[in-house]
């Protein structure tokens, strides 16, 4: 059965419009090949 | 193959796999898909513009321009998203129309973290009315329904809700609790309950049978009025009970943010007053303070320009030997103002005045006193007092000029200043001709 106050308290509200911009800049656009590149630098920052 | 191809070629399994569930309407499927795809590859723009419809499909309007504006900045170029923008962007109002459904959904949650169930229900069923496809908003909707036990309505918002996303996790199971919970009494007379609204569903009614059991059996009659009339003494006592109170606090808070924004502006608008109310007085008084120095200087220069012209003509009364209109502008004159000027001429006035003062100190004050005798011959004593004043004023030890004075106000009746007169000329130059003359005038 549901727990009906539990799952209310699971929703989340949505984005506002307002929110948009800071939600962009906020974004986090750190993919696989910049996490790569930044661990070969700081490999080789160590080997020297 | 090196690191960043490998990463390009798992960007693309997850965006083919994330595309072909978003095919199939499995939309809660493909985001993951899709969020993986981008965090293997943040340039995959068609990843990138697929979540961005995913999340705008099923009403997270924000979300999806979030994605788009991003991907716009990583393509500027040939880029679907920009398509997409100018579409919300170009149909005036639709962005603020989704942004007011967004609000009703987050105050609505709101509503139902605090218990307040009714408002909430009516939030949302504004809210899914102007975007029916808004998951969210319907999985909360059908929540706060099963909550009262409206399974029929909440099992069409849930069918409904599994049209937009096939795949969506929570509206399966809430369906699966809708199907175990109801049972045909409670089916029955949900039904009745909404037997209007249920003629005029149409297409719908083939989601309801799919959730209620074979076994229910429609009632009619004297029950259906009954629970009509019913419904809408309750839902008239909810409106006065629960919604109005709540409506009124809100206008009420809503008004008295208006009244202190008002007053802000009042309270902002009256000290801009005051501050130019006090620059202004201050300028005034600097007005004031540059008027006074410049009528001061004015008056500096004119008693100036005046002592010159006295220089001017004692030299033109000297040279025409009239010693007696000289020296009566000697008197007078202030050589303190006379001051040279180093303008290359090598005129200097003070040696100009130096010139003639020996002669003006010397001589002056003789003339100027015979020719007050000439006017107190003339019995005009006043005009005689006066050279005699300026006679004393080149010679101010002038026992005759002073004696003169004395008789002169005696004559115009004036005993006590003639009195003290011929008392100074007694004690002053005791052992001379005019002191005796004082002593006989006091009667001594």
């Amino acid at each position: 059965m549901i727990n009906y106050d539990e799952e209310i308290s699971r929703f989340k509200s949505s984005l506002d419009i307002s929110a948009a911009e800071d939600a962009i800049v906020r974004s986090d656009l750190t993919d696989m090949n910049d996490i790569m590149m930044e661990m070969i630098k700081n490999k080789l920052k160590e080997q020297h | 193959m090196d690191t960043a191809e490998r990463c390009v070629r798992i960007s693309n399994s997850y965006y083919n796999l994330g595309l072909e569930k978003a095919k199939k309407r499995d939309l809660s499927g493909a985001v993951p898909c899709l969020v993986h795809a981008l965090k293997f590859n943040k340039h995959h723009t068609d990843a990138r513009n697929l979540l961005g419809l995913i999340y705008y499909e099923v009403g997270e309007v924000t979300d999806a321009l979030v994605q788009w504006v991003i991907s716009m900045n990583l393509q500027p170029e040939q880029n679907r998203a920009d398509i997409y923008l100018d579409e919300i962007q170009r149909k005036r109002g639709r962005l603020e129309a989704c942004g007011q459904v967004i609000s009703r959904y987050n105050q609505a949650l709101s509503f139902a973290q605090n218990e307040n169930y009714d408002l909430a229900v009516l939030e949302l069923n504004r809210a899914v009315q102007d975007n029916p496809k808004y998951v969210r908003a319907n999985l909360l909707l059908a929540l706060l329904l099963m909550n009262r036990e409206e399974y029929l309505r909440a099992g069409k918002i849930l069918s409904s809700v599994l049209k937009t996303d096939r795949g969506n996790p929570q509206a399966i199971w809430y369906l699966s609790v809708v199907r175990e919970s109801i049972t045909p009494e409670k089916a029955a007379a949900e039904r009745k309950k909404n037997k209007n609204r249920k003629e005029t569903s149409g297409g719908r009614e083939q989601s309801e049978e799919m959730i209620v059991p074979s076994t229910y059996r429609e009632n009619t009659g004297w029950q259906t009025t009954l629970n009509i009339g019913m419904g809408l003494i309750i839902g008239a006592a909810a409106v006065i009970f629960l919604y109005m109170p709540t409506r009124t606090a809100y206008l009420e808070q809503a008004h008295n943010r208006d009244l202190i924004s008002v007053s802000n502006e009042l309270n902002d608008a009256n000290n801009r007053i005051e501050s130019l109310t006090s620059d202004n007085t201050s300028l005034t008084t600097e007005k004031d303070d540059l008027t006074n120095q410049l009528n001061t200087i004015v008056e500096t220069d004119t008693y100036k320009l005046s002592q010159y012209q006295k220089l001017i003509g004692i030299l033109e009364n000297y040279r025409n030997n009239n010693y007696s209109k000289a020296a009566d502008l000697f008197a007078t004159i202030d050589s303190s103002q006379l001051t040279d000027i180093d303008d290359g001429s090598n005129v200097s006035v003070s040696q100009i005045f130096k010139s003639i003062s020996g002669k003006m100190n010397s001589e002056g004050y003789v003339s100027l006193t015979k020719d007050g005798n000439g006017y107190y011959e003339k019995a005009d004593y006043k005009t005689a007092i006066s050279y005699y004043d300026k006679a004393l004023a080149i010679k101010a030890d002038y026992e005759e000029a002073m004696f003169r004075k004395a008789m002169s106000y005696k004559k115009l009746g004036d005993i006590q200043n003639a009195n003290n007169l011929f008392g100074e000329v007694i004690i002053r130059f005791p052992n001379t001709e005019f002191a005796a003359q004082a002593k006989a005038e006091r009667g001594y």
